[in-house]
């Protein structure tokens, strides 16, 4: 299987014709918005003139009503057409783009990561109570077994992550645990405590490395030997593309990824032609990213497998 | 007179804390080269196996057999593995040669006691390699910190001599001749 220069335009050429289905519904809802604003506007406009001709009066009260009446009317069908394009969407279009990277694809749009899973990387700062979230995907890439979806990490009371998280399986046990966290989340002047046994800094000879991660484990030669030069010079290049405060991190068989991103992706907008290439380029271009994860760390010819 | 033993007090904190930093350290490169010993020991006990599994099929090759054996005695009598560094490079060159020639005997590439002691072989390079580089790190510390003011004078004082990081051999620099390393 061919992991990189995965070919858009072969893609969107493939995928085009179920774009077109899902647009049929998403036009269908566009145009009882605009038949709704039509009267919403036409009401506005007639509103005076009835005043000038007949002498109704309106009261500011009576204006509210009516105001939050089409609100709620265009509110429902925008929740009613969402509900209706959402399982098409993902269903068809995001399935499809997942086949077209992965091998042994399981898709569930409407579940994500465990909390424990979250709990056990290590990356979230704390114990996860509960997540909210969707697009859980296992898949394989080559050798290796990837999970991720999009999640939002609860405490007791508010939420300390929202953005990708991403669960690789190796073939090997690690016996100490490794956290790669971003710098800029640390201050220089205080140790990094993410309360596993024997902690201690493990202070990495690539200078580069050092100014954008701090890294934390349990035994210095196992944490030099998961990271390599090589791997260290990949993470670098991989946080350099995502272009965001991803940590990692290396604990039994599993390498965590998280990364911080706001957006909720793999979600259609009503609001913009689903058929349009520059809508599709953005989610093809997130699956290429992880992909490229697997690729950029090199996780299929790791040594560790 | 309260100033005084304040000054005292403060001078004598400052000595103790560059002192404690100081053996901290040294311990540290202790540790470090203890742990380059337990993967070369480690790596070492993959000998005996890696002779036997090959031996049977490389039957003309007895005097490298006769000659990485005699390299393994000598290195595990050694009480420290790390410390003759001639006889460890010479035992690497001569593995690494028998692991290259290894292409030349396809029933023994297909042995799966080989396969599984060869990959050992090479995650134990790998682990030796990461406990040198724990020790670089923690030797350019210690070193460090007997170099910079104004723990340069108590370490000088108190006899810290600076240490030597590994340096990779001339003979790891080269590239690796197959037929050099599997001359007997």
């Amino acid at each position: 299987m061919e992991f990189s220069n995965k070919d858009f335009d072969t893609f969107f050429a493939k995928i085009y014709p179920v774009l077109e289905e899902v647009e049929i519904v998403r036009k269908k809802w566009l145009n009882e918005m605009q038949i709704l604003f039509k009267w919403f506007v036409a009401f506005l406009v007639s509103v005076p003139i009835f005043y000038l001709l007949i002498p109704i009066e309106f009261t500011i009260l009576q204006l509210v009503i009516t105001a939050l009446t089409f609100y709620g009317l265009i509110n429902g069908k925008r929740q009613k057409a969402f509900k209706e394009l959402t399982p098409i969407f993902k269903n068809k279009v995001i399935t499809e783009l997942l086949l077209y990277f992965y091998e042994d694809v399981r898709y569930l749009p409407r579940q994500r990561m465990s909390p424990v899973v979250l709990t056990n990387s290590l990356l979230l700062g704390g114990k996860v109570k509960r997540t909210t979230g969707d697009d859980y995907t296992e898949c394989r890439i080559g050798n290796t077994h990837i999970h991720f979806s999009e999640v939002q990490a609860w405490g007791i009371y508010d939420i300390f992550f929202t953005g990708i998280f991403i669960a690789v399986r190796f073939n090997k046990t690690f016996t100490s645990k490794t956290v790669i966290m971003p710098r800029s989340n640390v201050s220089l002047y205080t140790k990094v405590k993410i309360g596993i046994h024997n902690e201690m800094n493990i202070k990495l000879e690539d200078i580069e490395f050092r100014k954008e991660f701090t890294v934390v484990g349990e035994d210095q030669v196992e944490s030099r030997y998961k990271l390599t030069p090589s791997l260290m010079h990949r993470m670098l290049e991989y946080k350099k593309k995502v272009n965001k405060k991803v940590a990692f991190s290396l604990i039994d068989n599993w390498l965590y990824v998280a990364i911080p991103n706001n957006v909720n992706l793999f979600e259609v907008n009503l609001l913009k032609p689903i058929t349009s290439k520059e809508f599709m380029k953005t989610h093809f271009d997130y699956f290429e990213l992880l992909t490229g994860l697997v690729n950029d760390l090199d996780l299929n010819t790791k040594i560790w497998k | 007179m309260i100033i005084l033993v304040a000054i005292v007090s403060f001078i004598l904190i400052i000595l103790i804390t560059i002192y404690n930093n100081l053996i901290r350290r040294k311990n540290e490169v202790a540790n470090a080269f203890g742990s380059v010993d337990v993967m070369l020991k480690k790596r070492y006990d993959l000998i005996p196996n890696l002779v036997e599994v090959t031996k049977e099929y490389m039957k003309y090759e007895k005097g490298v057999f006769a000659e990485i054996t005699r390299l393994r005695t000598q290195v595990i009598s050694e009480g420290s593995v790390t410390e003759d560094v001639t006889i460890h490079n010479n035992l690497q060159s001569k593995m690494n040669g028998l692991l290259m020639n290894v292409e030349n005997y396809p029933q023994l590439k297909a042995d799966s006691t080989f396969l599984a002691l060869q990959a050992n072989w090479t995650s134990s390079e790998e682990q030796i390699s990461a406990a040198r580089r724990y020790y670089n790190t923690a030797v350019t510390s210690y070193n460090n910190a007997i170099q910079v003011f104004p723990s340069n004078i108590i370490a000088g004082l108190l006899g810290f001599n600076e240490k030597k990081v590994f340096e990779a051999e001339e003979i790891e620099r080269d590239n690796i001749k197959a037929s050099d390393l599997f001359k007997a």
